[in-house]
C-alpha cells in the first residue's frame, strides 16, 4: 500500500510496438525515462473506416527499421553499436500478422546485438506508461484502459497484480467513437472526429442513455451507438455537433462514474488513465475533477503515451526483466494474449 | 564474403550460412507454421555450430517473394532488422528467380511457378543465357494456372515448368498441346544454395541495397476492405 516504486531493470531498454495500425520503437532509460519515442501512425487505412489487417502488417514491414533506427538516433545512440541493453516488444493482443513483424525484428536485434529479448503484453504496456511521466504510483491503483480494441477498468494492486473488474460487453469506447462518427459521416478514426465537432456543440443537447448503470463495473456501448443513430434519424433539425457533443458526454460520463465507483469500490489510492480513448479532452478533464473530489491521486499520461507506442512497453520491459528474466529467442506472436 | 541466407516466402523455409567457395550449411523446415518461433534460434544455432561470429557477415541474402504474405513478412522484417543492426547490406532475390536459376542448362522456355494459394500461382518466364544462368524474359505476375495455361500454348515452343506452383496444378496444364516437362520436386521450393550462387556474384559487385530500401515482391494487392470479423475481435487501437 501506499507510493511503491518498483523494481525494474537498469540500463537502456528499445521498446517496439506493431500490435495494430502504429509503428513504433523507443528507448527508456531505467524504465521511466524516455529518451526518444517515435510512433509512425499508418495513414492507409482511413479510407476503409477500420484497420485492413493485411495492409497494416504491410506498412509495418515497411516501416519498421526506419523507426527503430530514428529511435536509435533521437536518443543520441548509434544504429552500429548502441549500448542497449535490452530489447522489449510486444506479442499481443493484436494483429497476427501485425504483432509478427515487430517480434521478428526484435529477436533479429536481440542477436546482433547480443543482448536479452523480452515479450511484453500490450495491456500491460498501456499500463506502465504512467510509470513514463511519475516517479511513483499510490497503489492499489484503478486504471480506465480505454481504446479502440478494449475497454476496461483494471485494479492494480502493485505492478503485475492486474484484476480486471470490468470491461465493456460489446463494443469497445473508441469502436463506439469509430461507428457514431462513421454514421454522423464525420471521418475516421472517429474519436478525435467527434472531438473536433463535439467542440462546436452543447454536451446537454441530448440526454442520451448510459447504459448498465446496474452496480457492475462493465460497459455497453452498442446501445448508445442505437439511440444515437435513431435519434440522428429522426431529428434531422438537430446539428451534428450536438449531437457528437451529447455522444462524448454520454460516453465520457459512463466511462468516470464507473471508473470512480471502482476506486471507491476497491478503496484505491489513485486512479489513472491509459490507452488512445485517454486522448479525448473531455475524457481527461472530467476524470482529472471528479476524481480530486474523491480525494485520491490521479495519473492522466501525455497524449502521445496513451496512444500506442514503444516508450510504454521499455517500460514494461525493464519490469518484467527485472522480475522474471527474459523471454526465449523462440517467442512468437500471441493475438489473444490476456492481461497477465 | 560470408552471406547469411534467408528465405521464408514459401511453405519450405530456410535459412543458411556460407562463405564463399566452400559448401553453404543450411537449415530447412516445413513452415509456414513456427516460421517466426525458429528463425532466431535457428540463426543462432547456424553461427555456433558453423563457428562464425556475426560480426563476419558480409551481407543478408535475401529472398523477397513473390510468395506467402505473411512468412515474407517475418523474413523480411527480420532480416532488414538484422542488417541494420549489424550494419551490413541486403542482397534482394526473387523466389522466382531462384526456382528458375538451376535450369539454365535447358534449352526450353522455362515457366517458373510458386504457389499462390486461393487457386493461383505467382509466375515468371525465363530462357537460359549463355555462360550459364538464366534471363528473366516477363515481369513477376499472378493467375490462375489455366491462364498460364493459355499463355503457355501462346508460346507454341517447349516448355519447362518449375515450382511448387507446376506441382500443385499439374492437371491445369494437361491442355496445353505441345510438349511439357515438369521439373521434379526437388526443385518444387526456392534452395538455399541457388540463393547464395546468385547472391555472391551480386554481393562482390556491390548490387546490394540498404536494409530500408529492401521491398517485397507482393504483386497481389492486400485485400482493401476491412475483415470485420477480424475487427471486431481486434478493432482500431486508439
Ligand atoms: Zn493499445
Amino acid at each position: 500500500m501506499g507510493m511503491n516504486s518498483h523494481a525494474v531493470a537498469s540500463g537502456l531498454i528499445l521498446g517496439i510496438e506493431t500490435s495494430c495500425d502504429e509503428t513504433a520503437a523507443a528507448v527508456v532509460k531505467d524504465g521511466a525515462l524516455a529518451l526518444s519515442s517515435v510512433i509512425y501512425s499508418q495513414q492507409v487505412h482511413s479510407k476503409f473506416g477500420g484497420v485492413v489487417p493485411e495492409l497494416a502488417g504491410r506498412e509495418h514491414e515497411r516501416r519498421i527499421l526506419t523507426v527503430i533506427r530514428q529511435a536509435i538516433d533521437d536518443a543520441g545512440l548509434k544504429m552500429a553499436k548502441p549500448q542497449i541493453d535490452a530489447v522489449a516488444v510486444t506479442t499481443g493482443p493484436g494483429l497476427a500478422g501485425a504483432l509478427m513483424v515487430g517480434v521478428a525484428a526484435a529477436k533479429a536485434l536481440s542477436l546482433a546485438w547480443g543482448i536479452p529479448i523480452v515479450g511484453v503484453n500490450h495491456l500491460e504496456g498501456h499500463l506502465f506508461a504512467v510509470h513514463l511521466e511519475q516517479d511513483s504510483i499510490a497503489y492499489p491503483s484503478i486504471m480506465l484502459l480505454v481504446s479502440g480494441g478494449h475497454t476496461m477498468i483494471v485494479l492494480v494492486e502493485e505492478p503485475g497484480k492486474y484484476r480486471v473488474v470490468g470491461q465493456s460487453l460489446d463494443d469497445a469506447a473508441g469502436e463506439a467513437f469509430d461507428k457514431v462518427a462513421r454514421f454522423l459521416g464525420l471521418g475516421y478514426p472517429g474519436g478525435p472526429e467527434i472531438e473536433r465537432e463535439a467542440e462546436f456543440g452543447d454536451p446537454k443537447a441530448v440526454r442520451f442513455p448510459r447504459a448498465l448503470r446496474d452496480g457492475s463495473f462493465n460497459f455497453s456501448f452498442s446501445g448508445l451507438k442505437t439511440a444515437v443513430v435513431t435519434y440522428a434519424k429522426r431529428n434531422a433539425d438537430v446539428g451534428v455537433s450536438d449531437i457528437a457533443a451529447s455522444f462524448e458526454d454520454a460516453v465520457v460520463d459512463i466511462l468516470v462514474e464507473k471508473t470512480l465507483n471502482a476506486a471507491k469500490a476497491f478503496g484505491a489510492h489513485s486512479v489513472a488513465l491509459a490507452g488512445g480513448v485517454g486522448a479525448n479532452t473531455r475524457l481527461r478533464t472530467v476524470l482529472t475533477s471528479r476524481a480530486r473530489t474523491l480525494g485520491v491521486a490521479v495519473y492522466i499520461p501525455s497524449r502521445q503515451n496513451c496512444t500506442d507506442n514503444g516508450a510504454m512497453i521499455a517500460a514494461a520491459g525493464a519490469w518484467r526483466l527485472e522480475n522474471f528474466g527474459p523471454s526465449d529467442l523462440g517467442l512468437g506472436a500471441y493475438p489473444s494474449l490476456a492481461l497477465p | 564474403m560470408i552471406l547469411l541466407g534467408i528465405d521464408t516466402a514459401t511453405e519450405m523455409t530456410s535459412l543458411g550460412l556460407c562463405k564463399y567457395g566452400t559448401p553453404p550449411a543450411v537449415i530447412s523446415f516445413p513452415g509456414p507454421k513456427n516460421q517466426l518461433e525458429s528463425i532466431g534460434p535457428i540463426v543462432r544455432q547456424l553461427l555456433d555450430q558453423s563457428g562464425i561470429s556475426k560480426s563476419q557477415i558480409g551481407a543478408i541474402a535475401l529472398d523477397v517473394g513473390p510468395g506467402l504474405f505473411t512468412g515474407l513478412r517475418v523474413g523480411v522484417s527480420f532480416a532488414k532488422s538484422l542488417a541494420g543492426g549489424l550494419g551490413i547490406p541486403i542482397v534482394p532475390v526473387s523466389s522466382l528467380d531462384i526456382q528458375a536459376y538451376p535450369q539454365g542448362n535447358c534449352s526450353r522456355t522455362i515457366v517458373s511457378l510458386v504457389d499462390a494459394r486461393r487457386g493461383e500461382v505467382f509466375y515468371a518466364t525465363y530462357r537460359k543465357v549463355p555462360g550459364g544462368g538464366v534471363e528473366r524474359l516477363t515481369s513477376y505476375s499472378v493467375a490462375s494456372p489455366e491462364e498460364v495455361a493459355s499463355e503457355i500454348e501462346s508460346m507454341a515452343e517447349s516448355v519447362l515448368l518449375v515450382g511448387l506452383g507446376a506441382i500443385k496444378y499439374k492437371d491445369a496444364f494437361s491442355t496445353v498441346s505441345q510438349p511439357l516437362h515438369f521439373a521434379g520436386s526437388a526443385s518444387a521450393y526456392p534452395l538455399m544454395p541457388v540463393l547464395f550462387e546468385i547472391a555472391f556474384p551480386l554481393a562482390f559487385s556491390e548490387e546490394f541495397v540498404s536494409p530500408e530500401s529492401v521491398e517485397v515482391i507482393y504483386i497481389r494487392d492486400a485485400d482493401a476492405k476491412v475483415n470485420f470479423d477480424v475487427r471486431q475481435a481486434f478493432p482500431k487501437d486508439r
